[in-house]
């Protein structure tokens, strides 16, 4: 049960993420097979894991530092270390999670987070405190204005990783892990315009009602050997958050609608080689009467429900 | 005779092969000094000038966010 989609409509997504919107814009096939029928092949499965992880480790981390625990920085990181070695470890079997990844494995998982924690033991951006609590991983769902024939209000949902302030400025922090060169020119300047880093900033200004001044994209680029730490900074306007807004409910959601109502999701096929290549290539490159059951041997099923994961695909 | 580098590196694999559940906070924090070595020696190597490296973006300097 996927409690991300209609009562009515079954095939209809009525609380959308960053994510199922992503993969609908990219191509409404990927979003399909990704979301409607749920398939992941092994490579997103480890990207997924991977990311899982770095991320609840950091929002841990950020848990013991601060009230009630307020553990040193050394304890933390033990802890969370031993958090990170015992989630990935098959006690069942008796042996360490083997992703198969050169890059993203158990070993650069720990790596990544400890080098994170002493390239940043000085940071100047301080996390939130809000009620108390550390301001971290931060779901929010927002009920629009939009809504579906069938007369459901439709939702935008997702989780910020971590409120920071600095200077007297509250920004949100989005941790990225990738494989690609965060030193290079052209790598932040993908986040403008970013459909995720515009929902979220909908959501630091709409939802949490914040003087949110834009969102800092904390990269880590996890390579055999070593793992690179860079930050860079993407800003919206109020302009462009409306434009976001206006465009994912007049256009899109109801685009979905459409696709979800004749049960058909086109195929752009502009989009397959982006990225290093859609994992969906090899099944939309075949014939239409055998895609199925290439589908089913080549790829597992899971439930994407934005309302309860997290995570990035 | 293995090198002092080699043996820093069974050492760590040989704690990461181990049930972490078996894990002293000692061990735990073994695995994060020879982690923090590690990182120095890159961080060492990264600031070293390098011939004809590409011009890189900038780090983020949060304190220049005056907005």
């Amino acid at each position: 049960m996927n409690s991300s989609f209609s009562s009515q409509q079954h095939l209809l997504q009525i609380a959308w993420d960053a994510t199922s919107l992503d993969l609908f814009k990219t191509c409404p096939r990927k979003y399909q097979l990704s979301i409607i029928y749920g398939k992941s092949s092994r490579d997103e499965s480890v990207h997924l894991t991977f990311g899982i992880l770095y991320h609840e480790a950091q929002n841990l981390f950020e848990k013991i530092l601060h009230e009630p625990y307020k553990e040193s920085r050394e304890q933390a990181m033990i802890q969370v270390v031993r958090w990170l070695l015992e989630s990935t470890w098959d006690f069942s079997l008796g042996r360490p999670w083997d992703s198969g990844d050169s890059n993203k494995n158990r070993f650069t998982l720990v790596r990544s987070f400890v080098w994170h924690a002493l390239h940043y033991e000085k940071d100047v951006a301080k996390t939130l405190i809000i009620d108390g609590r550390p301001a971290t991983e931060l779901s929010f769902q927002y009920q629009t204005s939009k809504k579906s024939l069938d007369g459901e209000p439709y939702i935008i949902c997702g989780h910020l990783d971590r409120l920071v302030e600095t200077n007297g400025q509250v920004f949100d922090l989005d941790y990225k892990t990738t494989k690609y060169n965060v030193l290079s020119q052209e790598f932040f300047e993908f986040y403008s315009p970013d459909n995720q880093m515009s929902l979220y900033s909908f959501a630091g200004k709409i939802i949490y009602n914040t003087q949110l001044q834009g969102i800092i994209i904390d990269a880590a680029q996890i390579m055999v050997g070593f793992t690179r730490f860079r930050r860079g900074f993407t800003q919206r306007t109020p302009g462009q958050i409306e434009e976001w807004y206006r465009e994912t409910t007049d256009y899109w959601l109801p685009l979905a609608e459409s696709c979800a109502r004749r049960q058909y999701w086109p195929m752009n096929d502009t989009a397959c080689g982006r990225y290093g290549g859609c994992q969906f290539r090899g099944i939309c490159g075949k014939d239409p009467k055998t895609r199925d059951e290439w589908l089913e041997a080549s790829f597992k099923t899971r439930v994407w429900d934005p309302l309860k994961v997290r995570g990035d695909i | 005779m293995t090198s002092p580098l080699a043996d820093v590196q069974n050492s760590l694999q040989e704690l990461f092969n181990r049930n972490p559940k078996d894990l002293s906070d000692e061990d735990v924090l073994k695995i994060c000094e020879i982690l923090r070595a590690q990182k120095g020696a890159f961080d060492e190597e990264e600031t070293k000038p390098k011939a004809k490296k590409k011009p890189a973006t900038p780090d983020l300097n949060l304190e220049d966010l005056g907005l």
